[in-house]
């Protein structure tokens, strides 16, 4: 049953994760309609991926691995950009959230951005979902004992989106400007980590064959067949034998935008500020003689 | 009625369907005489650890017999990836087939206490 468990768990955290903060964030910005039109597109996804995997199961067919490993190569780094996004978003408006509410203004997140949210979550179910729909029906049908293994894969992927149902409460409960700090923290560790899975992706689909050997062992940390393991390589793209490429890319994403998130606002470049007030309400001392 | 977001997605779905759908039957279809190899999965990586084929279509069958530290096997020429099966938890196994011609190749099975075999293919 264990063996299967962390399979589901592990497949199904990701997506689990950024639903439960694409919601908890479109529900905090007020828009419980773009809301429903997420849990359709993840109705769809699921729907999708559920279908294509039983036609394949169905025509004695496998999952096409290259085709496979490239399509989550294509979507995990239209991931990360629209997670980057969110990221630089809520660090420009958590200085200014509490004034707009406040204020009682509408909803700073124009709609463009929120339908982007929504085709974000979509795609993070698609992502993960056709390989885990393929090996979910194959616990099923094809394991030594498949009460355990299918029970295994369900209920990992029920404690999958339990996380995504525990992000998704705590993120509509504290207090606004630490969700922001505290989701745009987890969020610069997701999108590092979807980056080195897309470069780790795109290896398995022969499209990057470079900068291959092994950088660290997080052997330790990241620990195979474990439920600790799974969470780590789910979440946080943590590999247990990273490459020398893959530990690049998440450090130099990682680095940069936790400090860019943690930074201080007193601590603000002078210029970029003085500047931005100049234009916004020029002081005596700042507008030209 | 259907709105026009959810027509958006429905499009990018299209498009993987469409992905996927042309890479079925291409890759998996099992050329006629190929050679099989079979392999299990256990916690010192792959079993054989090391193998041998003629040149030509070789069908891969791996089998995970109850590790939960290995669950994937791959198969490498020098740093790329030819072939894959990935998510064998125990007791499950998978099939995939190659053509190769002769040489050197790695067995790659991540995670094992052992993880990298050798499979060595001769002259047709």
């Amino acid at each position: 049953m264990i063996p299967t468990f962390v399979i589901a768990l592990r497949e199904g955290v990701e997506a689990s994760l950024i639903i439960g903060i694409v919601a908890a964030f479109l529900v905090r910005e007020g828009r419980r309609d773009a809301t429903r039109q997420m849990w359709a597109g993840i109705a769809v996804a699921v729907a999708l991926c559920v279908g294509i995997a039983a036609m394949l199961r169905v025509i004695g067919q496998g999952l096409p691995q290259r085709e496979q490993e490239g399509l989550e190569t294509v979507i995990g780094l239209i991931a990360v950009s629209a997670v980057s996004y969110m990221i630089v978003w809520m660090r420009r408006n958590a200085r200014g959230i509490k004034r707009v509410l406040e204020g009682n203004a509408a909803s700073a997140l124009a709609s463009g951005s929120a339908m982007a949210l929504v085709g974000m979550a979509f795609l993070a179910v698609l992502r993960e979902g056709f390989e885990t729909s393929v090996f979910m029906l194959a616990a099923f049908q094809d394991a030594s004992d498949t009460t355990a293994a299918g029970a295994g894969a369900v209920i990992g992927l029920v404690a999958a989106i339990a996380i995504g149902l525990g992000i998704y409460r705590g993120g509509v409960r504290i207090n606004l400007t630490r969700f922001f700090r505290v989701t745009g923290l987890i969020l610069v560790f997701v999108a590092a980590g979807l980056l080195a899975t897309s470069l780790h992706t795109a290896h398995e689909a022969g499209w990057f064959n470079g900068l291959q050997s092994q950088a660290i062992d997080l052997g330790w940390l990241v620990q195979p067949g474990t439920i600790s393991g799974s969470l780590l390589t789910g979440m946080l793209g943590l590999q247990p034998a990273p490459t020398v490429g893959e530990a690049a890319v998440y450090l130099l994403y990682a680095v940069p935008m936790a400090l860019y998130v943690l930074w201080p606002d007193r601590l603000r470049l002078r210029p970029v500020r003085a500047r931005r007030r100049a234009t916004a309400r020029p002081t005596a001392a700042e507008s030209p003689a | 009625m259907i709105s026009s977001p959810l027509r958006k997605l429905l499009a990018v779905a299209i498009l993987a369907v469409g992905a996927i759908a042309v890479g079925c039957g291409s890759s998996e279809d099992v050329p006629a005489g190929a050679k099989k190899l079979s392999f299990k999965l256990t916690g010192a990586g792959c079993v054989p650890h090391s193998a041998k084929a003629p040149a030509g279509p070789v069908l891969f069958e791996v089998e995970n017999s109850g590790t939960s530290a290995v669950t994937e096997f791959e198969v490498l020429e020098g740093d790329t990836i030819l072939g894959e099966k990935e998510n064998l938890a125990s007791g499950l196994s998978g099939s995939f087939s190659l053509t190769l011609d002769a040489g050197r190749y790695t067995l790659y099975c991540p995670g094992g206490s052992d993880e990298r075999g050798t499979l060595t293919i001769g002259a047709a």
